[in-house]
């Protein structure tokens, strides 16, 4: 019928940011619940674990989402359009002076004695914090959002083989750098 | 790195591949190093996974969304304007009741002509009359010499009595012709 209530949860993220774009509540709370989650993990993935920060992020990634949904072209990809807008509010804060990383020096024996899980992660997370800030973002955005090559190359506006140069790069590195770790936790 | 080893690698460790995918592997990077980087990206993929953001975050964005004017589609807008032209075609009276009302306007244009209308103005002249007085004669009063001067109709006073005829009274006759 015409006017039955549409179901925004079957609908493309394209035609709901043209409904947000006419002032749709419903189309934006559904796009948020798609996308808020990885946005969110995706930006303390890139701060270094500032969950103040990402938070602020968000809000203002969505903020930005509401304001400019009439100039988003529909023929586009959503979400590389809105991992763009995420990649340029990060880009900002990697300008500011980066916050201390703490390398966990005193708790070396613990990690000696206990090689569980979480320091394992710990120090994962110290290594993808301490790649450059464009071969951080590739890592990031390819093997923890899951995103393809093609759309990584379109967010950070360059050809897809630096992006697989950088990958590659970046994998190794912290390969390099994990590898006594995993020898350790083997044994 | 191969992107179907590194698809590979981010599914199942070495000891999980197929002979034929362990041959690609191999020919690329040895299985420890394989191991290595599954191990490396798997643990990546699940850093901060259970982070959310916080529930408020939502509430306080979904305020920002400000309803716009209501666009309808085309087809609606197509199906609002053909019911409307339905239902006054509908509605629409029959002929007899239609009074035809004929209004005739007449246009006129005034022009208007100004005229300059002058205030009639009266100059007044005085007449002078001479009289002539023999000063040298010292017999002649002051009176009569200082006495005003009289037109001659002041002097000879009119003295008409009814009946009487304009050709009998010359006097009468030239105070009606210089009034005039």
């Amino acid at each position: 019928m015409f006017f039955a209530k549409r179901n925004f949860d079957q609908e493309s993220d394209e035609s709901l940011m043209q409904a947000v774009a006419n002032g749709n509540e419903r189309a934006f709370a559904a796009l948020y619940d798609r996308y808020s989650v990885r946005i969110h993990r995706f930006f303390v993935r890139m701060l270094q674990g500032d969950f103040a920060r990402a938070e602020d992020l968000t809000q203002d990634l969505f903020l930005k989402v509401i304001e400019k949904a009439g100039y988003f072209d529909p023929e586009k990809s959503f979400r590389t359009w809105l991992y763009v807008l995420a990649y340029n509010l990060c880009k900002n804060e990697f300008r500011r002076p980066p916050a201390p990383v703490p390398m966990e020096e005193t708790v070396e024996e613990e990690i000696f004695e206990k090689m569980d899980r979480e320091l394992f992660d710990q120090r994962l997370r110290i290594c993808i914090d301490h790649l450059g800030e464009t071969h951080q973002t590739c890592f990031v955005l390819r093997y923890q959002e899951g995103l393809s090559i093609l759309e990584i190359a379109e967010i950070i506006g360059c050809p897809e083989g630096t992006v697989k140069s950088r990958l590659h790069h970046a994998l190794r590195q912290v390969c390099a750098q994990m590898e006594f770790w995993i020898y350790e936790r083997k044994n | 790195m191969n992107e179907r080893i590194e698809n590979l690698t981010r599914s199942k460790p070495f000891s999980e591949l197929s002979f034929e995918e362990r041959e690609w592997v191999l020919a690329e990077m040895s299985a420890e190093t394989y191991d290595q980087m599954h191990k490396v990206l798997m643990s990546a993929a699940n850093l901060h996974a259970d982070t959310q953001p916080p529930a408020y975050l939502r509430a306080r964005l979904m305020k920002q969304v400000r309803p716009a004017t209501r666009h309808f589609p085309v087809w609606q807008a197509a199906a609002m304007l053909a019911l409307g032209f339905g239902m006054a075609w509908l509605v629409k009276p029959s002929v007899a009741q239609i009074a035809v009302k004929t209004e005739v306007q007449t246009q006129i244009d005034t022009v208007w002509r100004e005229k300059i209308v002058f205030e009639e103005k009266i100059k007044y002249r005085t007449k002078i009359v001479y009289q002539t007085i023999a000063a040298a004669n010292p017999n002649v009063p002051d009176s009569v010499i200082w006495a005003p001067i009289k037109t001659p109709l002041e002097t000879a006073p009119i003295n008409p009595h009814v009946g009487a005829s304009l050709n009998d009274t010359p006097q009468l006759m030239e105070f009606f012709t210089k009034a005039k």
